[in-house]
């Protein structure tokens, strides 16, 4: 689905990550995109925060491949909620 | 990194950031290798010393330069600008003192020789800062910032301060 998808950054708390940054690209539109694991989802969560930025949950964070393929397989109707649009550079 | 004694100091700290003192400055130099994205081959930055509650010291110093980010920066709100800072400055102590931060994310492939990161709180600010953390002076750890953008920035400055553009 995306043409780009590329790990950019990771938060980490006592030497584990704990949660990732990537960017997608998707029909020509760059957005960003904030994985973490059910395990670490409390740390992120934002509730009645319409603007806040929401966090996707994936099994594993390990592998960004796994990641990618994970989110290409998502629907965009899904993914949507937590895409952060990006201004064009 | 060439230091000499500066009395002045180079950042406006958020007076509710944390409880701290100011005390006198250094000026670092900095090259094309710590900032590539500048123009210059070299950048003297001031830097403030900050000290916490607890005695924990550390120097931060701002150098948003290049065409890029200094225009995004300069698209901020005034009131934005303060947001930002002072969420930056309010995250800083967990930072310096544990190393770490849920909020705090480490760039995987910073263009800059320097260990490079973000401020990214989850939830209603939709603002980012970005910063280098330097080698340590006598021990204390130095920051500084180097970009400010809202979240719809987020991947123009990524772009301008790390390795942004592999295809799938």
């Amino acid at each position: 689905m995306h043409e780009i998808c590329q790990e950019l950054a990771s938060a980490r708390e006592n030497g584990e990550v704990i949660a990732k940054d990537f960017y997608l690209r998707i029909n020509g539109k760059d957005f960003s995109i904030t994985v973490t694991t059910q395990k670490h989802a409390h740390l992120y969560e934002v509730p009645d925060q319409p603007e806040g930025t929401k966090v996707f949950i994936v099994e594993d964070l390990s592998d960004p491949k796994e990641i990618c393929r994970v989110l290409s397989g998502t629907p965009f109707e899904k993914l949507q909620t937590f895409l952060v649009p990006q201004e064009k550079s | 990194m060439n230091l000499e004694l500066e009395s002045e100091m180079s950042e406006n700290l958020p007076s509710d950031a944390f409880e701290e003192t100011r005390s006198n400055a250094l000026d670092v130099q900095l090259t094309k290798n710590d900032m590539p994205w500048t123009k210059e081959e070299t950048v003297n930055i001031p830097l403030t010393l900050v000290t916490l509650r607890g005695g924990k010291q550390f120097y931060v110093g701002s150098a948003v330069r290049g065409s890029n980010l200094t225009r995004i920066a300069n698209s901020l709100k005034e009131e934005e600008s303060g947001l930002a800072q002072k969420q930056f400055y309010n995250h800083l102590p967990d930072f310096v003192e544990k190393g770490w931060s849920k909020d705090i994310f480490r760039v995987e492939v910073p263009k800059s020789i320097r260990a490079t990161y973000y401020v990214k709180p989850i939830g209603g600010i939709k603002l980012r800062t970005f910063f280098l953390r330097l080698d340590d002076i006598e021990g204390k750890p130095v920051i500084l910032k180097v970009a400010v953008s809202t979240k719809n920035n987020e991947i123009p400055v990524l772009k301008e301060i790390s390795n942004t553009s592999k295809e799938k």
